[in-house]
């Protein structure tokens, strides 16, 4: 695996979960503490792009 | 009433995120978390849980097939699945496989909360930006599913998992293991979907396999999950 192979790899089996799961712990903040709603949504938006940014470089990557 | 859940998804940081969501209320219990299709299989069949939750793309029997192989044995389960993204293919295969829900990683807490209560009593749920997705499809008329599949049509749901799995250069054996069957079994499906194909060799079958959609190259394919 050529090492741009293999950073298309990490970007998608690693990064992207990585970025998910980080979602999921904004949305836990959200439940524990209704007030940040606002500012959850905000930061969960910025996540939405980094996550679709992420697919579209591993896709290039990977040669898709 | 409390619903019994079962996660399946090869990251357990993703389990875990999901096990605190669902912990901070009484509607659903996480009885079991499993990182693999067949572990998810085993556990179905011995606890029979309510719901299970669980990711697309794990690797070797991936989440749809895990889903056909899991209502083999358990027909009443109701199944989720969860994509980090919302292609066309997926959310189709989820459906078609049995699954009740189609839902992104990126669904808020409400949304997941939404499919799980509704999937647990009967239901069926889609994320609001797959089904919108699919609305628009349908609007402009093309969603078919792709022609070139219909080769496959004569095959079983199980010797299309066992093709998969040649096409993506397994042994028999090593076939045998993931959908846990005898060997025996595994070469009896491979002489099977030769003559149904008309194929001689294992060649045949991983090229009918790439153009009809039903595997890529590895590249591809973790492209696509």
């Amino acid at each position: 695996m050529d090492k741009v192979e293999r950073a298309g790899k990490i970007l998608h089996d690693d990064v992207g979960p990585l970025l998910s799961a980080a979602g999921l712990r904004l949305q836990l903040i959200k439940m524990d503490y209704p007030e940040t709603a606002g500012l959850v949504a905000q930061v969960t938006e910025l996540l939405d792009q980094a996550i679709d940014r992420v697919r579209a470089v591993s896709q290039e990557l990977l040669g898709k | 009433m409390q619903f019994c859940v079962l996660l399946v998804d090869d990251h357990k940081i993703m389990r875990d995120g999901i096990k605190a969501i669902l912990s901070r209320g009484e509607e659903f219990r996480v009885v079991g978390e499993a990182e693999s299709g067949p572990d998810a299989v085993q556990f179905v069949k011995l606890h029979r849980p309510d719901v299970v939750l669980m990711d697309i793309g794990l690797p070797g029997l991936n989440g749809v097939e895990t889903t056909a192989e899991i209502l083999r044995f358990h027909p009443e389960c109701k199944i989720i699945i969860l994509s980090m993204y919302d292609d066309e293919n997926n959310v189709v295969s989820a459906i078609r496989s049995g699954a009740r829900a189609f839902i992104l990683k990126k669904a808020s807490d409400s949304d997941l909360l939404e499919a799980l209560r509704m999937v647990a009593r009967g239901g069926a749920y889609l994320s609001p930006q797959v089904s919108d997705r699919l609305l628009s499809r349908i609007q402009k008329g093309d969603l078919e599913s792709r022609q070139a599949s219909s080769a496959l049509d004569v095959l079983s749901p199980r010797e299309l998992q066992v093709l998969r799995l040649v096409a993506e250069g397994k042994t028999s054996k090593e076939i045998a293991v993931v959908l846990d069957l005898r060997e025996q079994t595994v070469r009896s499906y491979r002489k099977t979907m030769m003559k149904k194909l008309g194929v001689n060799n294992v060649a045949g079958l991983t090229q009918l396999a790439l153009s009809t959609g039903l595997t890529q190259l590895p590249n591809a394919q973790a492209a696509a999950d």
